[in-house]
């Protein structure tokens, strides 16, 4: 499917997919939203783009940049809740505080935030590591 | 104090891999770590202040703590596990010098320590259990320690499988006992000892313990385990397989004594499997050629005697059992490095190969001597006063003395046998048939021997002034009213020594005619014990394995078309099971003002399911229909305002689709299975699960539930949470945990497919 006008619309959609993710990921704890979702639109656009530009290369490049996402994420989540465990409470127990920026103002930020984000870059990397393994295997085009 | 101390042990089995690059020095540094525990608990010093008991809570609803209890008994294998594992290191540094792996050796021998110091210094019989357990499983990483050969492994798995089946049958001992006390602390068992002993159920609970300790200490018919299990390395045979672990069954009865000690069975079973064991062990060891499976099955013989003398339970034989104790464990430790030192500097351990050892090995030949002069109870080693105080126990038992004196003394014949013929054969016959050349030991593997024999011999000359303190506080623990009891080289001439000598004189008559006597047993030994207990153990085993591969052949079929028709019907049996029981009391249904939309929706998705149905259909239309219900239900959502999950569903839907795009190809062609009666088949099994999940759904649906979950939800997630979006503070805050476990499943889940697509070729 290496055609132009794929391959143009390819380079869009994987950025905007990887901005919506985020914007997703971040909104998600009052609107809806969140890691998950995120991680599946963070995902989805990987992909489109791995299989606009197909080449052996692309596909074994993206596979060792996502592999290691997946134990990231695991660590960032178990990493929220040994935080809170370590903040004197039990095990996952959210902490939440004030975060001041200069010029921004004030931000309320707590370990959910980190967890939210654990899980998707998980989600991520394993979604894309399953679609591309398979692909890979197909000899896909 | 004590869990410091214990954790301290379970850490320090890293300690080896940090001193990997000390090849020389490594058991020597290694055991600094028993030093110093050794240093730490003698300062606790519970001979003169008393028993010490320690308290933490770990789960207290359910009676699991980790308390610490130590009296005498458990100074005195502390003491002994302790001291043993000193010389046990020191040896291990020249005997391991040249293997690979050797950290991990010495690792597991600290994790032993470590579990066998925290079996004996448990109150909690829960954390006994569980330290017991520790024992078998780094009992089986020794033992496997060649883990290329196969008689290891086998040998191995043999251990671990009878030891872990002991250790089942003491917990379920345990918890029954536990019920009946309401507690698992030792102290409130022994305090409690008539109500247990009067309960219906303790005769069952004593069984299953006494099977326990049985395995673990290779009581007969259990007993071939050990002699197996000589296959480790020499310095875990002289340790756990003589000094420790085999000790920890017996330790487990003396624990136990103050409890089920006036009961028949106990008085019954252990001096009579006792006995056998005693005597059986005993003449196995005469026929042996292996130095190390002679000292094996010696090391057996004398765990029955112990077991004899702890089932006999009066003050006398309750103090010959610990003094036999103490006496097997120094001079059997020393006989299994002398073993180890025979093997490494000949060649072989074979006593027909050996012989004259004599010149090139004085000093070897020297400890080995008097430590073997030990094991055959002359005078004045230790030897001498365990097995005085074994014929003085026997004697006095009321009905069956002629009887359990028959066997110590038949036992001891042959133990005085096999002393002298083994002594002979390897040090002092002329002929030999050396693999190489002897040579000296070197001063870190004869340490051990040498000071175990030393001890051998001052215990042996000087009871009193050494461990007369340390038995009496181990005996006052078994027996609080125990009267105090001397040691004594000289007992006066009386009707004990008088067997003593005898036994002395009939097995150095078998030994003057050994070219007769052992010859004989051999084939005595060939014709009648026809019956190998370790193949005949090996032979269920297969036997239990071919059984399981019958029974999953059935069950573990691998149709899935089989699975999920089981899963079906099992599913639809319970649930109509419960419609059937709730019919009635169903409440005035309720409905919602349905609306249109919802009703499109409906059809659709039912239209679509049954669109899906044909057979003739392929498998992309299949998916293609499949993927619609999928948007159809996400408009479900969307309809009820869940964003997220609408959201969701769309994304997994697609995503789905393109999975199912890559798979296809993979997949085989379509055949179909299924006949005309199989089609009726699976259509009434559609059936009634089908209208059975449509009866729950349309009930849960009619009929709210009174108090519901999503309450809570909706009013803490604002204030607590800090998130006006409930779906996703539950998934990261409220259930945190459940989306934490599905991340690490889909984490693995994709290890799992990686492995499948990447290695299949290979």
């Amino acid at each position: 499917m290496n055609t132009t006008l794929l391959q143009l619309a390819a380079r869009a959609i994987r950025i905007m997919m990887l901005v919506i993710s985020v914007f997703v990921l971040l909104r998600g704890h009052n609107q809806p939203g969140g890691g998950f979702i995120g991680g599946l639109l963070a995902g989805g656009g990987i992909v489109i783009y791995v299989i606009a530009f197909h080449t052996h290369q692309l596909l074994s490049k993206t596979l060792r940049a996502m592999a290691p996402l997946r134990v990231i994420g695991l660590v960032l989540a178990l990493g929220s809740g040994v935080l809170g465990m370590v903040l004197g409470k039990s095990f996952l127990h959210a902490q939440w505080f004030n975060l001041n920026i200069p010029l921004l103002g004030t931000l309320h930020m707590g370990t959910p935030l980190l967890f939210d984000i654990g899980v998707y870059l998980a989600v991520t990397g394993v979604m894309v590591m399953v679609i591309l393994l398979l692909m890979e295997d197909r000899k896909w085009n | 104090m004590i869990l410091t101390a214990i954790l301290f042990a379970i850490l320090a089995s890293c300690l080896p891999f940090l001193f990997m690059k000390a090849k020389r020095t490594q058991g020597w540094l290694v055991a600094i770590v028993p030093a110093l525990l050794l240093f730490g608990f003698l300062s606790l010093d519970t001979v003169n202040q008393g028993n010490i008991v320690e308290q933490n809570n770990w789960l207290p609803l359910l009676g699991l703590n980790i308390n610490f209890y130590i009296d005498g008994l458990s100074s005195l294998f502390i003491y002994l596990i302790l001291g043993m594992g000193i010389f046990v290191f020191a040896y291990a540094n020249g005997y391991m010098k040249s293997y690979p792996g050797k950290s991990r050796f010495y690792s597991f021998l600290l994790l032993f320590m470590a579990a066998m110091l925290g079996l004996v210094s448990a109150g909690n019989m829960i954390l006994l259990f569980i330290f017991w357990e520790l024992t078998s499983v780094s009992s089986f990483m020794l033992i496997s320690f060649f883990h290329d050969k196969e008689g290891a492994r086998k040998a191995a798995l043999q251990a671990l499988l009878i030891t872990s089946i002991g250790g089942l049958s003491i917990l379920g001992g345990f918890i029954i006992i536990g019920s009946i006390v309401g507690s698992y602390e030792i102290q409130d068992w022994i305090a409690q000892a008539s109500l247990i002993t009067s309960s219906k159920y303790s005769t069952a609970a004593l069984i299953l313990i006494i099977l326990g300790a049985f395995t673990k200490s290779a009581q007969f018919p259990f007993h071939f385990w050990l002699p197996n299990a000589m296959v480790a390395p020499t310095p875990v045979s002289a340790y756990l397989h003589s000094a420790t672990m085999v000790k920890a069954g017996v330790f487990l009865l003396m624990r136990l004594g103050p409890i089920f000690g006036p009961t028949d069975i106990w008085q019954f079973v252990l001096p009579l499997f006792g006995s056998i064991t005693f005597l059986l062990g005993a003449f196995f060891a005469v026929v042996q050629s292996d130095l190390k499976r002679i000292f094996a099955y010696t090391t057996v013989s004398s765990l029955g005697a112990l077991v004899m003398l702890i089932g006999i339970d009066t003050d006398l034989s309750i103090r010959a059992a610990l003094m036999f104790l103490l006496v097997h464990s120094l001079y059997k430790g020393a006989l299994f490095m002398l073993a180890g030192i025979i093997d490494k500097r000949v060649g072989t351990r074979d006593i027909y190969l050996l012989g004259g050892l004599r010149k090139p090995m004085p000093i070897v030949t020297t400890i080995t001597t008097l430590v073997l002069t030990s094991m055959a109870g002359v005078p004045p080693l230790i030897g001498f006063l365990g097995k005085e105080m074994i014929y003085e126990a026997s004697i006095q038992v009321p009905v069956v003395a002629p009887y359990l004196i028959t066997f110590s003394i038949l036992g001891n014949i042959f133990m005085v046998l096999t002393s002298l013929y083994v002594g002979y054969m390897v040090f002092f016959r002329k002929e030999h048939h050396w693999p190489k050349q002897p040579q000296r030991a070197g001063i870190s593997m004869a340490f051990g021997p040498l000071l175990l024999a030393s001890a051998s011999l001052l215990f042996g000359v000087l009871p009193q002034a050494s461990i007369q303190p340390y038995l009496q506080s181990a005996i006052e623990a078994i027996k609080p009213e125990h009267v105090e009891l001397k040691i004594k080289l000289w007992h006066g001439f009386n009707k004990v020594l008088l067997l003593s000598i005898a036994t002395v004189f009939m097995g150095s008559l078998l030994f003057m005619f050994r070219r007769i006597t052992v010859p004989f047993f051999v084939t005595f030994y060939k014709k009648v014990f026809t019956i190998h207990f370790s193949d005949r153990f090996f032979s269920i085993i297969d036997r239990f394995m071919r059984m399981n591969q019958r029974k999953a052949d059935v069950v573990q079929h691998g149709y899935q078309r089989r699975y999920l028709s089981t899963i079906f019907l099992f599913a639809s049996i319970l649930l109509w099971y419960i419609i059937v029981q709730t019919w009635g009391s169903r409440s005035a249904v309720q409905y919602d003002s349905l609306s249109w939309v919802l009703a499109v929706i409906c059809l659709i998705i039912v239209g679509l399911s049954f669109m899906s149905l044909p057979a003739r259909l392929g498998r992309v239309s299949v998916i293609t229909i499949i993927g619609g219900i999928g948007y159809s239900v996400a408009a479900i959502y969307l309809f009820y305002g869940a964003i997220d999950l609408a959201i969701t569903q769309i994304l997994v839907d697609s995503l789905t689709v393109i999975l199912l795009v890559l798979v296809l190809p993979k997949l085989p062609r379509l055949v179909a299975f299924t006949n005309a009666r199989g089609v009726v088949r699976d259509m009434v099994l559609a059936t009634v699960f089908g209208s059975a999940m449509g009866i729950i759904a349309y009930t849960s649906a009619t009929n709210p539930a009174a108090n519901k979950i999503s309450d809570f939800f909706e009013e803490f997630s604002l204030s607590i949470a800090h998130g006006k979006n409930i779906v996703n503070v539950i998934l990261v805050d409220f259930r945190g945990i459940d989306t934490l476990g599905e991340i690490t499943v889909l984490v693995l889940a994709s290890l799992g497919i990686y492995t499948l697509l990447k290695f299949k070729q290979s």
